[in-house]
């Protein structure tokens, strides 16, 4: 696929989406084995971040490009967002933000985070036991 | 669907690695066990649907106009944190 072989992350592609022509390396792939809920078929994204945007960043489908969920870091939800799970070493959890018809009503979903290895490029999104964790968080409070 | 009757702590067995256990039964409520190996994600029915519609509507909505919405709020952020 690549002509200099060991040059396989370093390899520049690019996926057109509702956001406009984003650039990836095959080393920023993030594989869901199982999908997100709803969505089982599709396993590889990306996580795309501008300084624009921010704290908000997109997970993008390869596998069908505008499929594209807004992320965001709970913490920055809910500072004392604490979920009773193990998390393996190498993570970093996001929640998908779901933005509503207005600024008022975008909300993140706190009862169902992906769970990201970093080390191993993989995710999956998980569902809490912990009722208190609402499916729709509001932002703005 | 398969129908089985069982009292308290009597067990049902699907398959080789799953089980489902009557634990206790307080009116019309009952409480259930289950045993299954750790890929197997196993969840009330009711938030299963529930996540599911909040991924699609999530997902759903995502065009550069919404994107658009989201910087305002990042830009907001920003002013308040003084970070640029």
């Amino acid at each position: 696929m690549n002509a200099n072989g060991s040059a396989g992350t370093k390899q520049k592609f690019t996926v057109e989406c509702q956001l406009g022509l984003i650039e990836y390396q095959s080393g920023d792939i993030i594989h869901f084995p199982e999908g997100l809920y709803g969505y089982e078929e599709e396993h590889r994204y990306i996580l795309f971040q501008h300084p624009k945007y921010l704290p908000f960043c997109w997970l993008i489908s390869l596998d069908q490009p505008n499929l594209i969920f807004p992320v965001t870091d709970p913490q920055i939800v809910m500072a004392n967002y604490h979920p009773d799970i193990k998390l393996p070493g190498d993570s970093q959890m996001l929640v998908v933000v779901t933005i509503g018809e207005s600024l008022e009503k975008v909300t993140a979903n706190l009862r169902a985070p992906i769970i990201f290895s970093l080390d191993k490029h993989e995710a999956r999104q998980i569902i809490l036991d912990e009722t208190q964790y609402l499916l729709r968080h509001p932002i703005i409070s | 669907m398969l129908v089985l009757t069982r009292k308290i702590g009597e067990k049902i067995q699907i398959g080789d690695d799953i089980g489902l256990q009557i634990l206790d039964i307080q009116g019309n409520t009952v409480r259930i066990g289950v045993i299954a190996p750790r890929h197997i994600a196993v969840h009330r029915e009711e938030i299963y649907e529930k996540i599911i519609e909040e991924n699609k509507r999530a997902a759903e909505t995502v065009t550069l106009e919404q994107a658009e919405k989201l910087m305002q709020f990042g830009g907001l952020r920003d002013d308040s944190q003084k970070s640029r």
